[in-house]
């Protein structure tokens, strides 16, 4: 798929050359550190994320990567030490003129926004992408891939862009791990617009499934989340049985020259998780289901991040 | 498509949520004594097994949606189900483990009882049971340890049942499968941990079944008729005696995902090579006794699948 990409944008830049087209780019790079502080994840984090687009006519690709390390002291809910990282790949095609940057947006890491003030928009597009986080230690086993799909609409100075990841593989365009466990399914919607010269805000809501391990070699016979016996429930290895979340949330970010802050807050509900989960393995031939704890009450999801980053244009 | 049909139903459940049957009947509290000081109508969920206590102060339950009495050999059903006050609204009964032979006749009040769960009482009397339950819309049955060795012939009369567990029981194989084939709607069937040392061929005429749970049991093989259930969608077939992955299962032209770890597979026949001649696209094949070379040919040929785990 990558390679297909490189393709398809080498014979645009060649045809539309050839024809004696102007072709407009942009891009920026973003070095940026951040630290995050959660009742989920505690972490500090180094990144270099890159994003650029091109524009023939009313036709636009755009297309982001990322790479990251994280020194993690607490990760999905799990208080551990070691140093993990990752990387993002993604891709759109649409049309519009679109050169303000703000597609940048569509990283998962929206700490820190990715801008160009004398840029505008106007773009609707459609995409894919993958992602890759590697965790250390106790969390080693839920080192995941997960593919993308991305829509984006955008206007001259704000976007408004839609990301559903999830570790599903559907051959080389959804590219996900396929271990229906450890980060699954997510779902983000955010708007983001540029203030000024300097500075940027994104606002969104988002969607976070998260479930553990299931021992594959014991019959899934159950109780919890069963629905009375009616369905067949993996069981968990004890020492794993508490890593379950289900977070629905709204984040926002505020981004100046040179500095950030970015803050989540919303609840993490087992029934919730439970209930969509429940959904698509009872209908789509995902059986059995995971062992949530219907019964529990919802908790507080809350995180705050500071970053510091350079944008080099 | 999957993924965009995954993306709508995110949304579509969330907005659902606070307002569906499912978080009424099984996600809320569920209580297991009834105080004089609880507000008994808010009472949705009750589970009185672990109880000792008298069932009396039962005339507030209004709004119950799932009762389980399980064990409580010491309650009078008949008195019981007269007194709920609302039996319409109750969706889910459990009458496990009571030494039950037969229920009362009052069993046609829960006109809308959808799930009824009858574990560890092998003095049941299928038929007779199953002839009292005939005309409520039930769509879940459970007879697990209740050592069934023959299957009734009105049992093909459930015609709202799609969901049916006979697992823990005596089945062997030859015990008039042609019953179950009949039942219309029948979705899911367990016949885990029983005494099938081959597969019922009748069974073949399910052709609406979607999850067919076959574990535990001695099958060395899968014939052929199996290929006639054509919406099965999820096996598991896991803890038999299976030598080598039943070719017949790459034969079947629904079937997503297979369960079948902890057998004794060496070897992957060779229909499983040709990626475009079966529909399978999960296999958890863990715990059985593939080679090196076999796990090879596990990651090439099936590396396109969503869940693989061997």
């Amino acid at each position: 798929m990558r390679m297909l990409l490189f393709i398809l944008l080498v014979s645009f830049a060649t045809i539309t050359d050839s024809l004696g087209q102007s072709i407009e780019t942009n891009g920026a790079i973003l070095l940026g550190t951040n630290i995050t502080l959660g009742n989920q994840n505690v972490l500090f984090n180094v990144s270099l994320k890159g994003f650029g687009t091109l524009n023939y006519g009313d036709a636009s690709i755009e297309t982001g990567a990322t790479l990251y390390l994280n020194q993690i002291f607490k990760r999905h809910t799990l208080k551990t030490r070691g140093v993990g990282g990752g990387y993002e790949l993604f891709a759109l095609g649409g049309v519009g003129k679109n050169n303000n940057l703000l597609g940048a947006s569509i990283f998962q890491n929206s700490s820190s926004l990715l801008f160009d003030s004398r840029e505008s928009g106007g773009f609707k597009g459609l995409g894919f992408g993958f992602q890759r986080e590697l965790l250390t230690k106790a969390l080693s086993a839920y080192t995941s891939r997960r593919g993308s799909v991305i829509v984006r609409y955008s206007e001259r100075d704000y976007s408004i862009q839609m990301v559903f990841r999830n570790d599903l593989k559907l051959g080389n365009i959804f590219n996900g791990q396929a271990t229906d466990y450890g980060a699954t399914g997510s779902l983000y919607i955010s708007y983001s617009t540029i203030t000024s010269n300097q500075s940027a805000y994104l606002a969104g809501i988002g969607l976070d499934l998260f479930t553990p391990k299931p021992n594959f070699s014991r019959t899934p016979t159950n109780t919890l989340n069963s629905d009375d016996g009616r369905k067949n429930v993996w069981f968990i290895e004890p020492s794993q049985k508490h890593l379950f979340y289900t977070n629905l949330y709204g984040y926002a970010t505020y981004q100046d020259e040179f500095y950030s802050v970015s803050g989540s807050l919303g609840v993490n509900s087992q029934k919730l998780g439970a209930y969509i989960q429940n959904t698509l393995h009872d209908n789509f031939g995902l059986n059995p289901r995971f062992p949530w704890d219907v019964a529990a009450p919802d908790k507080l999801f809350y995180e705050v991040r500071t970053s510091g980053s350079i944008q080099l244009d | 498509m999957r993924f965009i049909i995954h993306t709508i139903l995110i949304g579509f459940t969330i907005l659902l949520l606070f307002s569906c049957n499912t978080y009424k009947t099984y996600y809320n509290d569920t209580i297991t004594q009834i105080s004089n000081e609880e507000n008994s109508k808010d009472i949705l969920r009750l589970d009185l097994s672990e109880s000792q206590d008298v069932i009396y102060n039962i005339d507030g339950l209004k709004n119950l949606r799932m009762l389980n009495v399980s064990t409580r050999g010491d309650i009078n059903l008949d008195s019981l189900f007269l007194k709920l006050p609302n039996p319409k609204e109750l969706r889910v009964l459990i009458l496990d483990s009571m030494h039950l032979d037969n229920l009362p006749s009052t069993i046609n009040r829960f006109t809308r009882l959808k799930q009824l769960s009858l574990n560890n009482n092998p003095d049941l009397k299928l038929e007779v049971v199953i002839h009292k339950i005939k005309d409520l819309s039930i769509e879940f049955l459970n007879f697990q340890h209740n050592e069934i060795s023959e299957i009734p012939e009105n049992i093909e009369g459930l015609t709202y049942l799609k969901d049916l567990n006979l697992s823990n029981n005596n089945l062997d194989g030859f015990n008039h499968f042609e019953y179950v084939s009949s039942i219309k709607h029948l979705s899911s069937l367990w016949l885990t941990d029983n005494k099938l040392s081959e597969f019922p061929t009748s069974l073949g005429s399910l052709q609406q079944l979607r999850n067919l749970y076959i574990e535990h049991n001695n099958l060395i093989d899968i014939p052929e008729d199996i290929t006639g259930m054509k919406k099965v969608w999820v096996i598991h077939a896991g803890h038999n005696l299976f030598t080598e992955l039943p070719a017949n299962f790459g034969k079947m032209k629904s079937l997503i995902l297979l369960h079948i770890n902890n057998c004794q597979i060496s070897s992957i026949p060779e229909v499983y090579s040709k990626k475009r001649s079966y529909s399978m696209l999960g296999l958890i094949i863990d715990n059985n006794k593939l080679s090196v070379n076999e796990k090879k040919f596990c990651r090439k040929s099936f590396g396109h699948f969503f869940v693989l785990s061997f």
